[in-house]
């Protein structure tokens, strides 16, 4: 053997135990040398494609580099590289390295092949009329159920590669003419600017691209369903789907936005509209219902007819705790039990439903703990907190209404309102790649907001005018 | 971030160490009072009335909320003051006053004067205004004494006899607000729903008139037909009108106001009120079915006019005659339309002299439904 610097890093390799696997040819005095990760390669290729031309080959001419990828090798993703320093990490993505004793350059062979899931039906963004193939943890895949829906030449995927351990690779995906320069910049600035070990979830980056990371809104989308980020795409937005995440992320987002589910753009207009009441319906009862019935009950049972004031304090005729202790209390078990059967597995997740229906359903009324009017506020705002369009929208309200909760102990309904202002003015300060987060309310923008409510294709002729995007018609 | 979370941390610790600090009760430690009455019992303020026994059903099977009994209160004063000091010291918890449905006055405190109790309701800040003022011919007291089975308490049986009979035009409703209203515009006179026990059970009787808030005058549930035309929000009162050609026979009608003008002029010195009231008369039923013809139902028509023209007439002249107290707020019309003359003139007296033309236009609707020889007619 020649002594060639390229065999010194495979003697490297061999010495540092990295679970490389080398395999080792010859053809008319040629040493060749493949070097590979058997986890992450897909063997039969090797074999096939790779080895046995090399091992057939059988002209007079001996074998070098250029021949070799010309017309030697099969595999179709191919490159030859000098830089002694990247072999290992093209080894670590899952790429074939090929080393011939005749030339100081090797070959990449892209050989890839990981273990993955099929693409299934979304499951935490289910629908009835929306389409059911959603994101895997595969970026290949992801990227194909965009791009068979977006045939457009301007649509954009930028790759990155972020983490210096994980390496992990996130693509930026956006239609170059109608997604704002600016903002598409703005998010390439962030990830390259991210410094960290590893990324193992869209949720890493989406924290890097918050301003401010004591927020308690959310801020970018999080999308299962690919007709979902391919709507978001045409509509101007920018997606960014991370290797090993399920869930790609949509910016900028505002907060009207995530009262929209993809049903409302499908169905009839009056039911659009109705479920957009009803969503919006819930976020309040889900933020306030307890607090309002801490006001009515301990402080102005007055805003009541007489007959309610009657039934309210005799349901609560019996229950040794005040009021706010008492919601404060059910709210308490309600979140114990909404935690309880999130971690659980599927197969026991049922038994958690019988053990809260009967603790604080029958037991605490039974035993004159609670009221029975406490028990159907709480199942109602529990109830409501499902009903959101976006499921991370209703993370903040978990936190928020103890907020109410309290303030509302102290002041009544001062308390309430004041706590309702507090939010409102919080989520105005928000801004999201410069867009207000209460946009098209503030700014006030009349179109944006009834294109919102209305939700259908046929009377939306502009993009939202919060996008500032390039192309601002769409029919 | 320390600042942060330094300030996130004593927001929280405030609010934990604030809460129920200011006028935090809970409305099962209130007494709920659900009615009042308010009487002149001695010379001494008597203060009855009926709070919420606040209690949870105890049948397992049936664990529904329920607000079905009421405890009796009775204390007495010099002054409200008093009395109210006295009803403090025998009940468990502070008094609750925001559920309150009805305040009953006796006659003998009606007579003396209602103002000071309904200034007293205006500036308790938990006392509905739109409360229910009766006054009661028997004393509150034994008002409140009766046992009720018809309803949940006495309070609320009141509430809801009057409450119905206003909806259907039978009866007034007015509320605390709305005779202070009528007080702070200075209406002298105004008009209270009037109760009794009869048959051992409580029932409307008609109308009470108070003037300077002192009742002069009580108007039987016969009579108070013109008063209703003119004062309720939508009178639909039954009227009876016997057949021409067979006195046994009496059609019923519904007769409901579809305008109400009045209006006030002045002429020669002399306050001239005309009233014109268009009315439609639906027939509900005859007692023996009969063939109605054209010149029947003109005839019909008229005979209905001329009897709500009859009632409302007389309405009047009793106010102006008998009582000489304008509680039908004729003032008001004139005081708009002659601001000048009306501060010049004394109202009360020119009241009692003025000219009153009633003019009631009748209009018969819905003959075909109840009428078995439609077809043959037509």
């Amino acid at each position: 053997m020649k002594k060639n610097k390229l065999f010194n890093k495979v003697k490297e390799l061999i010495r540092e135990n990295k679970g490389i696997s080398i395999r080792k040819l010859s053809n008319r005095g040629i040493d060749i040398f493949i070097l590979y990760i058997q986890q992450l390669t897909d063997r039969e290729r090797l074999s096939i494609e790779i080895i046995k031309p090399i091992l057939d080959y059988g002209k007079k001419d001996i074998l070098d580099i250029d021949k070799m990828v010309s017309s030697i090798i099969y595999i179709d993703d191919i490159s030859i590289d000098n830089d002694i320093n990247k072999i290992s990490d093209y080894i670590l993505k899952g790429k074939s390295v090929i080393i011939i004793s005749n030339d100081e350059r090797y070959i990449v062979a892209d050989t890839t092949k990981v273990g993955k899931r099929e693409i299934k039906s979304p499951e935490i963004e289910s629908t009835l009329r929306g389409a059911k193939d959603s994101f895997n943890e595969n970026l290949d895949d992801n990227l194909s159920l965009i791009r068979y829906r977006i045939k457009d030449p301007e649509l954009k995927v930028d790759n990155y590669s972020i983490g210096r351990r994980s390496k992990t690779n996130v693509a930026v995906i956006y239609i170059k003419d109608i997604a704002n320069e600016k903002y598409v910049d703005e998010i390439k600035n962030k990830l390259e600017s991210i410094d960290i070990d590893g990324i193992f979830e869209s949720g890493y980056i989406q924290k890097f691209l918050l301003n401010n990371a004591y927020n308690l809104f959310p801020q970018t989308g999080i999308i299962e369903r690919s007709d979902t980020a391919c709507a978001h795409l045409i509509e101007g937005k920018i997606c960014i789907l991370v290797e090993g995440s399920n869930l790609a992320l949509v910016v900028p987002k505002v907060f009207i936005e995530f009262i929209d589910a993809g049903d409302d753009h499908y169905d009839n207009i009056y039911l659009s509209i109705f479920s957009k009441f009803i969503r919006v319906l819930c976020f309040m009862i889900a933020l306030t219902l307890s607090a309002a019935y801490v006001a009515v009950v301990s402080f102005h049972p007055d805003i009541l007819p007489p007959q309610y004031i009657l039934t309210l304090a005799s349901s609560r005729a019996t229950v040794p705790f005040n009021a706010l202790l008492e919601a404060g209390i059910m709210e308490m078990v309600a979140e114990i039990l909404r935690e309880a059967s999130i971690r659980l597995p599927q197969q026991i997740g049922p038994a958690i439903g019988i053990v809260g229906t009967i603790v604080i359903g029958q037991a605490a009324v039974a035993a004159g703990l609670v009221s029975p009017l406490m028990v159907i506020i709480v199942a109602l705002s529990i109830m409501s907190s499902f009903a959101a369009g976006d499921f991370t929208i209703i993370k903040p309200i978990r936190i928020l209404k103890f907020m109410m909760l309290f303030f509302t102990g102290v002041l009544g309904i001062f308390g309430f309102v004041m706590g309702l202002i507090i939010i409102t003015i919080n989520m105005c300060s928000i801004n999201t790649l410069g867009t207000s987060y209460v946009a098209p309310l503030s700014p006030f923008n009349l179109r944006d907001l009834v294109n919102y409510f209305l939700g259908d294709i046929t009377i939306t002729k502009k993009r939202p005018k919060l996008l500032k995007t390039r192309d601002k018609t769409r029919q | 971030m320390i600042k942060r979370s330094r300030n996130l941390l004593v927001i929280i610790i405030s609010l934990f160490l604030l809460t129920g600090c200011w006028d935090y009760e809970d409305v099962n430690n209130k007494c709920i009072v659900i009615s009042l009455g308010v009487d002149c019992v001695n010379d001494m303020i008597e203060f009855t009335g009926e709070i919420a026994k606040i209690k949870a059903s105890s049948k397992k099977a049936d664990e529904k909320a329920q607000a079905a009994e009421v405890y009796k209160m009775l204390s007495y004063g010099k002054t409200f003051e008093e009395a109210r000091i006295h009803y403090d010291a025998e009940n468990p918890y502070p008094v609750f006053l925001g559920a309150t449905r009805v305040v009953v006055f006796g006659t003998d405190f009606a007579k003396k004067c209602v103002e000071p109790y309904l200034n007293r309701v205006d500036s308790l800040y938990d006392y509905r205004k739109t409360l229910l003022t009766v006054v009661s011919r028997e004393p509150a007291k034994e008002i409140f004494d009766l046992k009720v089975e018809k309803d949940i308490s006495v309070g609320f049986l009141i509430e809801d006899i009057l409450n119905h009979l206003s909806k259907k035009g039978e009866a007034l409703y007015p509320n605390v607000g709305e005779l202070l209203s009528e007080i702070a515009s200075g209406n002298t006179c105004y008009i209270l729903p009037y109760i009794g026990i009869e048959q051992n059970a409580i029932e409307y009787l008609g109308l009470v008139v108070m003037k300077e808030s002192k009742l002069i005058g009580i108007i039987d549930i016969k009579d108070t037909d013109g008063i209703l035309y003119l004062l309720s929000k939508k009178p639909i009162l039954s009227e009876g009108i016997p057949s021409n050609k067979n006195e046994n026979n009496i059609y019923s009608f519904r007769t409901i106001p579809k305008k109400r003008k009045i209006e006030a002029s002045y002429e020669d010195e002399k306050v001239v009120i005309n009233i014109n009231l268009d009315l439609t008369a639906e027939l509900s039923y005859q007692y023996y079915m009969e063939k109605i013809s054209d010149d029947e139902i003109k005839n019909l028509e008229k005979k209905i006019s001329e009897k709500v023209k009859n009632s409302i007439a007389s309405a009047i002249k009793k106010a102006q005659v008998e009582l000489k107290c304008d509680y039908f707020n004729f003032k008001k019309h004139f005081k708009v339309k002659y601001p000048k003359i009306f501060e010049k003139i004394d109202w009360e007296e020119k009241f009692t002299e003025a000219e009153v033309n009633v003019n009631v236009k009748t209009k018969m609707i819905n003959m075909n439904l109840k009428d078995p020889n439609a077809k043959k007619k037509y």
